[in-house]
């Protein structure tokens, strides 16, 4: 299967690549099936089978307690707004087109935080606390990625 | 044993700086090795007196690893103690407390603490956000470093009552202080007023442009030489002794922090970004030179984002909320003439950041006031000078307490 813009997605990159209008992540093998989840829109995190704590981003051990009984879970994708700004500068000049973006951190329902793009709501603003809901937007083929709007 | 054993047990024997103007271009081990020599005159040393060498994190203008042994092979100096101390950017600070334990347990006599950095080859904008944002759960995102910070200033809005108007205050302290310092980025645009802060266009909202600091100067190196205060004493006529020193590391990528549910330390409700390791190196800093924030003249702190200031003047107990931080600020207290001297020569905001080696301009400027030997604007005989510094995304903070005497 093609992921992230490799075939063998097995084999680890150290740094993110920028492609023709959008940017692969970094792949790390811990987190394939999260990659592979956004594909499916689905938006997974882990669980910690000793613990119980949700973890994210995914790991190999459980952050909290050093457990490797780690398994896959998916989460209902609702939220709200931890923080959030509006970006008015583009981090490469031809993506200008697409400002003014914003970007933020959710906390989702399941305990969890993600840093995320958020859609910027027409005749509103956007307001820490807000409830809001992912949305898978695929940017290529082999990659989608979650974002939120408000709910 | 304990830190306190270290108080005042090492000193700086020798500075040297050197900062680029505007149109000039040097490498950074140019820059280097230009404070290097100035710092070895100043302490009266020949370069063989030297045996340790330490430097902060690799300059962004020339990105090899063990950048200290580049340097050190560069001079052709040949040190028996040497590494790269690196928190991110505020290792650079921290280089003082490593030297200071080497020169105390007898492993070196002298160690050069090197940090410089030249920025007139590179894109910094695309460059820093390749080493600072997760390159897996944000770089697809593509935020820029502001937008990054920015969270952390919404946060504080949202917590603490933080304003645009404490922001503007920031930015317009820094240019105070900056207007009168020869190599400071944004002296020439003259001094600033609240109202142009916050007319000056969006960043990353909150972030206005003069609440950002610039690149800056487009060279910059600095450097000292540390020894035991007993040898300081007899070879120095105005030794400048290490009074205090603590570091903290919270996180790596500033989203990633928000997975920091608990922790043995002191930091306030988690998850959260609004409270940083700053409070904890104080802490500790203070601790070790047995003073609390009453007793410091004159500070330096991060100021690469307006609210950057105003969180380390909480958490370096001048304040109790960064709002109330704020209003200091905008009450003059932390300007020209105020009781609370802060970023002397401009700070990150208007002095400008020259990648890392920022951290060894406020390691340079705190000197050099100790010293009362400023290129800038002096403060009035100040005898104790804090430092601090960040690297990263409030991720990693060194604190260090200088003094003019023991």
């Amino acid at each position: 299967m093609k992921l992230l813009g490799k075939e063998n997605t097995t084999r680890p990159d150290p740094v993110a690549r920028k492609a023709d209008g959008f940017t692969y992540p970094r792949v790390s093998p811990e987190a394939l099936p999260y990659w592979e989840g956004c594909l499916q829109n689905e938006l997974r995190y882990q669980r910690c089978g000793d613990c119980s704590e949700p973890v994210f981003h995914p790991r190999a051990v459980c952050p909290y307690c050093l457990s490797d009984n780690l398994s896959w879970e998916c989460s209902e994708g609702v939220g709200e707004i931890y923080s959030f700004s509006v970006q008015y500068v583009a981090l490469y000049p031809e993506r200008e087109g697409n400002l003014p973006r914003a970007v933020g951190i959710v906390a989702l329902k399941e305990g969890y935080h993600m840093f995320t793009e958020l859609e910027i709501p027409v005749g509103s603003e956007l307001r820490v606390g807000q409830k809001v809901r992912v949305y898978f937007d695929r940017v290529a083929d082999d990659l989608a990625l979650p974002k939120f709007r408000i709910d | 044993m304990s830190s306190k054993d270290l108080r005042a047990a090492a000193a700086i024997v020798g500075f040297g700086d050197y900062h680029c103007t505007a149109d000039e271009k040097k490498s950074p081990l140019h820059v280097a090795s230009l404070a290097v020599s100035a710092a070895l005159k100043d302490a009266g040393l020949e370069k063989d007196d030297i045996d340790g060498v330490l430097t902060g994190r690799e300059p962004s203008g020339d990105q090899r690893p063990q950048w200290q042994n580049i340097l050190s092979a560069y001079l052709k100096i040949t040190p028996t103690y040497s590494s790269q101390i690196t928190i991110h950017a505020a290792g650079m600070n921290s280089m003082l407390k490593h030297a200071a334990m080497a020169v105390t347990a007898g492993v070196a006599k002298y160690v050069l603490c090197v940090g410089a950095d030249s920025i007139a080859y590179l894109n910094p904008r695309v460059h820093v956000a390749g080493i600072d944002t997760d390159p897996e759960f944000e770089q697809p995102y593509e935020p820029i470093i502001p937008a990054i910070y920015a969270q952390i200033a919404c946060r504080l809005m949202h917590e603490q009552g933080l304003t645009e108007k404490h922001l503007a205050g920031v930015a317009v302290q820094c240019q105070d202080w900056g207007i009168h310092h020869p190599f400071a980025s944004k002296a020439s645009k003259g001094p600033l007023t609240i109202e142009q802060v916050l007319s000056s266009r969006m960043i990353a909202a909150p972030l206005r442009l003069w609440m950002c600091a610039t690149w800056g100067p487009p060279g910059t190196g600095g450097a000292v030489i540390v020894t035991t205060a007993e040898n300081a004493r007899r070879i120095s006529r105005n030794p400048i002794y290490i009074l205090g020193s603590g570091e903290c590391v919270t996180h790596d990528y500033l989203s990633d922090r928000m997975g920091l549910r608990r922790s043995r330390l002191a930091l306030g409700n988690l998850p959260s970004i609004t409270a940083t390791g700053c409070r904890i190196a104080a802490a500790n800093a203070y601790e070790m030179a047995g003073i609390g924030p009453d007793d410091v003249d004159v500070v330096q702190t991060p100021s690469n984002f307006a609210h950057s200031e105003l969180l380390s003047l909480n958490e370096l107990g001048f304040a109790s909320s960064t709002a109330e931080a704020g209003e200091l600020v905008l009450s003059g207290e932390t300007g020209p003439g105020g009781r609370l001297p802060t970023n002397t020569n401009g700070g990150w905001l208007s002095f400008g950041q020259c990648g890392p080696a920022c951290v060894m301009d406020s390691v340079m400027e705190t000197v050099r006031q100790l010293r009362q030997e400023t290129r800038g604007k002096r403060v009035e005989r100040p005898e104790i000078g804090l430092v601090h510094a960040l690297g990263g995304m409030q991720a990693c903070h060194s604190v260090t307490i200088l003094s003019t005497s023991t």
